[in-house]
């Protein structure tokens, strides 16, 4: 008995130990890509997406962008957020250390105080996020704008993350300029709302964040929506891009909060990385997606788009739509 | 040669005749209620683990799974099987009605994982409930009689917190339960070796079990110093601890591959130890509803984040200190009670734990329950204590969101109740309409919970609860 207690347990270890080793995880095989321009506007994405055990479903796409390729993220922390709010950010930081790189994507996330933004601004490749009601002193504006026009992208998540930004709930800011207002959203199931063709074609998850701003004002600041869209006495979106200069604003609603999987920083994050694996920061042109699913099977097919806008580059590629298949790829096309 | 294999794993799994009635209705009740329940905040994290395992991912692909990876491990033989029948993508559903009430409560996740995922991967837990109850049948068999090991067996599979932690709510605790007993069976046989390797699996489970190896490891040496002058084999006495040593170490081992193949783990145990959050059924959640009887609120007087953390700091300290102080007072008691002492011990470890740990969620009691009915061998009074904490651990489970909270894979994949009504009654009891919050619903399992948990540390002749019996059955002898 008494070697047989220690040979059941030593190979309960030994099992784990097999397990560990082979069960702990690397990157699945990618989906193969082509990618041509046939003629001016006309592109054909030809892709391979291997076998799997299980039902496939996956989104191919291309979009034009003016620009490709970004620097090192950095969030912002600081001691005027709520403490839940803090902890969403350090979460995403994690998620965005750990996944990114599954989409090719080698930039690295870190947590900065506001002491440190002088450096972020003195590199226009750089992307910084801000959580809901960061609320920077209003001297911070015209240096974050200045950034964002040379080439940074600022991404604001909330009301009053955007320090050269203003709502009706916020208009005391001399050098906020650009008036973006945010109203409480009532998911109600979803009924009257859905995604744009971005949403769509990326598969977003972020889809009741508890606040949306406001869509006309995004659009009379040039802006274009590319989350969730909910009617709710006047349309109200979940994401979008304002292009400012050479550099871009991503604003989103919300304030991080609860449910997981639908409002929290996991759903944020994973939405997030795939806007920046394909560039959509800096999306002017078009945008053509297919949706391809299959019984486990390898599938092979092309994605064909005729641009009109002559942008300077296309983003492509495809990314999984469901849990249990998770290989993907991106690739850019400078024309 | 097979025959005796066969005949060796039926004596070891099957050990009683007389049992079979417990054992059959222990398993049908557990397979009938584990499809069609669930509580979706922690069963995601679990859904999103073993799909990023199929994936080829590892367990942390997404980092929502936040667990020591071993379960996933366990899970996922399970998981193929599952998925012979049926597609992963069949496996979970988004429902929208279910936002709002996430918000609300920040408790429900309006993802819902369907029955056979939930029978699958609640199978495991399922099994090791058993198992713990096969051992403690053997382990008091060896202490005392088979009608106690009887006894003790039912009161643990029949146990409705015991059902109800792996068959409806689904947590795994059970897995490091059993190994935490089965780490206790071995020290208590003077098998070290094996003592350590389970507490090394243990810990490769959850991070707890860490708290009783650090208690066995204190004993052993304790023994190795206490023993120094009477003993005339220095190097022979340090065999023990050293035997402990090398098992735990070895145990944990698939812990340490992972972390190196796959540092994300790292964030998630640097997470658990800067933990942010206090309260439960402890000291905490007892101070917590103390603010709410008297002060209106549930926070905490102190929620700053480093004040926390270093509360939370010192409170590992005091944890240890108590816990070399039981082992102190073992090693300057008789001899020739080391088997008792240790049962008590260990018992003493777990409640400890359980009383001054940052967060004691109610599933946690489980933790102590088989040690717990150990120690009622020797003193009745324990089993009262079983009872008690047996009916804290389901009501404050009940009381977060009411019981409707856990049928939302019944009400989804059936439509047997519908989801609509299940989100009214959770946000009406959750905003306390229906005449008492959940915050007040509470109070009562926390008060009785800790209290209980406090009068298994006291020696038997100053537990009150005992006095106030005798007191009672005094007077009904007088009157």
């Amino acid at each position: 008995m008494r070697n047989k207690l220690v040979l059941a347990l030593t190979a309960l270890v030994a099992v784990l130990m097999v397990s560990s080793i082979a069960l702990s995880g690397g990157q699945p095989s990618r989906p193969t890509l082509s990618f041509e321009e046939l003629s001016s506007g006309h592109m054909v994405l030809g892709y391979r997406i291997p076998c799997s055990n299980y039902d496939q479903s996956y989104s191919a796409l291309i979009l034009g962008a003016d620009r490709i390729g970004h620097g090192d993220i950095y969030v912002l922390i600081t001691e005027s957020l709520d403490f839940d709010v803090k902890v969403s950010l350090y979460t995403m930081v994690d998620h965005l250390n750990n996944e990114l790189r599954s989409f090719g994507v080698d930039s690295v996330s870190s947590v900065i105080g506001s002491d440190s933004l002088p450096k972020v601004f003195s590199d226009p490749q750089a992307i910084l996020i801000c959580g809901p009601s960061t609320s920077l002193p209003d001297y911070f504006a015209a240096p974050a704008l200045h950034w964002v026009e040379r080439g940074g992208l600022w991404i604001g998540v909330g009301e009053s993350s955007v320090p050269f930004m203003y709502s009706q709930s916020n208009e005391s800011n001399p050098n906020a300029t650009m008036r973006l207002d945010f109203t409480e959203l009532s998911y109600n199931g979803g009924v009257d709302g859905g995604p744009t063709p971005m949403a769509t074609a990326l598969g977003f998850r972020y889809v009741a964040p508890d606040n949306a701003f406001e869509l006309q004002d995004l659009e009379a600041l040039g802006g274009r929506s590319i989350g969730f869209e909910y009617d709710r006495d006047g349309l109200l979106g979940t994401a979008g891009v304002i292009h400012i200069g050479k550099g871009s604003v991503m604003v989103m609603g919300g304030d991080m909060g609860p449910p997981p999987l639908s409002t929290s920083e996991e759903v944020l994050a994973w939405d997030l990385e795939k806007v920046l694996a394909f560039n959509v920061p800096w999306w002017t042109g078009e945008l053509t997606y297919q949706i391809v699913s299959s019984d486990g099977s390898a599938i092979e097919s092309a994605l064909n788009s005729s641009f009109t806008y002559n942008g300077l580059y296309a983003s492509y590629g495809v990314v999984p739509r469901n849990d249990a298949v998770q290989s993907c790829a991106v690739g850019h096309y400078s024309r | 040669m097979s025959g005796n294999l066969v005949h060796t794993i039926k004596d070891v799994l099957f050990p009683d005749r007389m049992l079979l009635w417990a054992i059959m209705a222990g398993f049908a009740i557990r397979i009938a209620v584990a499809p069609w329940t669930s509580w979706t905040y922690d069963t995601y994290p679990f859904y999103q683990g073993i799909v990023d395992q199929l994936a080829g991912l590892g367990p942390y692909g997404h980092m929502v799974y936040s667990y020591p990876p071993a379960f996933n491990f366990i899970e996922y033989p399970f998981s193929i099987i599952l998925a012979l029948f049926s597609d992963p993508t069949q496996w979970v559903t988004f429902v929208p009605s279910m936002v709002e009430v996430g918000r609300v409560t920040n408790m429900v996740v309006p993802t819902v994982t369907s029955p056979g995922f939930n029978l699958t991967y609640k199978l495991p837990l399922i099994l090791a409930d058993y198992l713990c109850g096969v051992l403690l049948y053997r382990f008091v068999r060896k202490i005392k009689d088979e009608d106690s090991g009887r006894r003790v067996f039912i009161l643990w599979f029949l146990n409705p917190f015991v059902i109800f932690v792996s068959s409806i709510y689904g947590n795994f605790d059970v897995l490091a339960v059993f190994l935490t007993l089965l780490a206790l069976y071995a020290m208590y046989s003077r098998r070290y070796l094996s003592a350590g390797l389970a507490v090394g699996l243990g810990v490769s489970m959850k991070l707890y079990p860490l708290y009783l190896g650090l208690f066995c490891f204190a004993y052993l040496v304790g023994q190795v110093i206490v023993n120094y002058r009477t003993r005339d084999d220095p190097m022979g006495r340090l065999k023990n601890p050293i035997k402990f040593i090398a098992g735990a170490i070895g145990g944990a081992s698939s812990i340490v591959i992972s972390v190196l193949l796959n540092p994300s783990l790292m964030v998630f145990i640097n997470g658990r130890m800067s933990n942010n959050d206090m309260g439960g059924i402890n000291i905490w959640g007892l101070l917590r509803t103390g603010n709410v009887l008297f002060n209106g609120s549930s926070a905490l007087p102190q929620d700053e984040f480093t004040l926390v953390n270093t509360v939370t700091s010192y409170l590992m300290f005091l944890i240890l200190f108590l816990i070399l102080l039981r082992v102190f007072m073992m090693l300057r008691s008789s001899h020739e009670r080391h088997e008792e002492q240790m049962i008590f011990g260990s018992m003493s470890v777990f409640v400890v734990l359980l009383l001054f740990q940052p967060v004691t969620h109610a599933h946690y009691l489980l933790w102590a329950l088989p040690f717990l009915l150990l120690c009622s061998l020797y003193q009745h009074r324990f089993e009262h204590i079983v009872f008690a904490l047996s009916v804290v651990g389901v009501v404050f489970w009940l009381a977060l969101q009411s019981y409707m909270a856990f049928l939302y894979p019944l009400s989804v994949y059936t439509g047997a109740v519908p989801t609509d009504l299940i989100n009214q009654v959770v946000v009406d009891y959750y905003a306390g309409s229906m005449g008492i919050s959940a915050e007040g619903a509470r109070i009562i399992p926390t008060v009785i919970g800790v209290g209980a948990l406090a009068f298994a540390l006291l020696p038997e002749k100053l537990d009150p609860a005992k006095r106030l019996m005798i007191f009672l059955r005094g007077r009904s002898h007088e009157e």
